[in-house]
């Protein structure tokens, strides 16, 4: 067939670059080369599962009469799934968006693919901000804090590895 | 290794399964628009200081309409459009190279806005996969959808799937937490992968011998390219079964759409189809 607009030479090389730039970027982990790319195209397969951290995250809510004990109360949450994943399992209907949108931003700065010292603290802030306001949580005097922990190799928690600064809504 | 002609007939396949992968991935990001519209848990407003049509000015304008919740109900619509399209392609005739491009294209373009606006915090593997696929079916029909373009889209197809499969295993197999099985008994207790099902199946032994049998299906799958057909068969067979039980199980189902996309590829290139 002769009808095409980019000729097959130029096909070749395009995806000679595209998989060299994946090698490169998979296999020498380099974490530039997957920020530089816009599109989403390098996939970067050595994200999950191949480093299954139990990453939690904790939400604390400080309100007046308990911050004056120093007793926070724990805020839990329940988001639902995607319609396939719903399809599929439905026990999964109430996985916690919000919670892995979060820990991914923790695990990105971890990478270094995201600037540690300012996407974990605005971003996640406005995220567990904007879900909570969802939620109807009162606004006011009450304040959030948010801690990233890890579960240490024996099943228990680790000490927070983020704590994030009082979020008022 | 298939033939150069019977590359162009795996194309095909790859194609309507790329595009079921998508139609799938469209539906359940419709559903959960909200999530993704600017004030939702994933909307561009939180995001764009740090991607680069966020920043620069003129291109901030034309994002904040792309992703707006109108652009949003736009761009999904345009990719069930493109999907059913590219899904009802008849098999026995060859359409034009614009009927056969545009839709193709159409899915590539809005495949990469959204892995631009997810790729900070909200996306994962599929997604990735979905671009390579997309990407590889757009090249394939610019360059006139040919034996040759066929060929080496084909390859390109069953490299990075192999890859895709190769580095997490060899990843896995350097991790000690992964060796003796406590990488899976965490993820089984893992309050989003988890469950009280998962929690019961991912327990000790049982959990060293599942995540050993990953690591060696993980790092064993390029060779599906060398071994003879029935070894290869064996490997895809079990590729698949791989891909099911994660969607079951750990709700990963956008992965088994993408990466059976792939699969015709792969049997093309291991000399199965």
């Amino acid at each position: 067939m002769s009808d095409h607009l980019i000729p097959p030479a130029l096909i070749a090389a395009c995806l000679v670059v595209w998989f060299v730039a994946t090698v490169v970027s998979e296999v020498f982990g380099v974490g530039r080369l997957r920020r530089l790319d816009g599109l989403g195209i390098l996939p970067g397969f050595r994200l999950f599962p191949s480093e299954p951290k139990d990453i939690l995250l904790r939400i604390e809510r400080f309100d007046a009469a308990r911050r004056a004990v120093g007793e926070p109360e724990i805020v839990s949450w329940t988001v639902p799934m995607g319609a396939t994943a719903l399809l599929l399992h439905p026990e999964h209907r109430r996985m916690d968006i919000v919670r892995r949108h979060v820990v991914r931003l923790h695990q990105m700065a971890h990478r270094g693919t995201l600037d540690p010292a300012r996407a974990p603290l605005l971003m996640g802030s406005r995220v567990i901000e904007r879900y909570l306001a969802s939620l109807g949580h009162p606004a006011g005097t009450a304040g959030y804090r948010y801690e990233v922990l890890r579960r240490t190799r024996d099943g228990h928690l680790g000490p927070p590895t983020f704590t994030s600064r009082s979020i008022n809504l | 290794m298939g033939d150069a002609a019977s590359a162009a007939a795996a194309m095909a396949l790859v194609e309507r399964l790329a595009a079921l992968a998508v139609l799938l991935a469209t539906i359940e990001m419709g559903l959960l628009i909200r999530l993704y519209s600017p004030g939702g848990v994933f909307g561009w407003d939180l995001v764009a200081p740090y991607r680069p049509l966020g920043r620069w000015p003129v291109m901030r304008t034309l994002s904040r309409f792309v992703y707006s919740a109108v652009g949003y109900r736009a761009l999904l619509t345009m990719r069930v459009f493109a999907g059913v399209v590219l899904l009802l392609q008849p098999w026995s005739e060859t359409p034009s190279l614009w009927f056969r491009a545009v839709p193709v294209s159409l899915l590539f373009a809005t495949q990469a806005a959204i892995n631009h606006h997810l790729v900070p915090s909200g996306a994962n593997g599929s997604h990735g996969m979905l671009g390579v696929l997309l990407g590889t079916l757009t090249l394939f029909h610019l360059g006139g959808s040919g034996k040759d373009v066929a060929w080496m889209c084909c390859w390109f197809l069953a490299a990075q799937c192999c890859l895709s499969y190769a580095v997490p295993g060899f990843r896995k197999a350097r991790d000690a937490q992964w060796r003796d099985g406590n990488a899976l008994v965490a993820l089984g207790r893992h309050s989003f992968f988890g469950g009280p099902l998962l929690g019961q199946l991912l327990r000790q032994p049982r959990a060293r011998v599942l995540a050993r049998a990953t690591i060696a299906f993980e790092c064993a799958f390029p060779l599906v390219l060398v071994l003879p057909v029935p070894f290869s068969t064996t490997l895809l067979v079990a590729g698949i079964g791989f891909h099911a039980a994660n969607a079951v199980l750990l709700g990963l189902s956008p992965f088994l759409w993408a990466w059976l996309a792939c699969y015709p590829a792969v049997a093309w290139a291991a000399g199965i189809a």
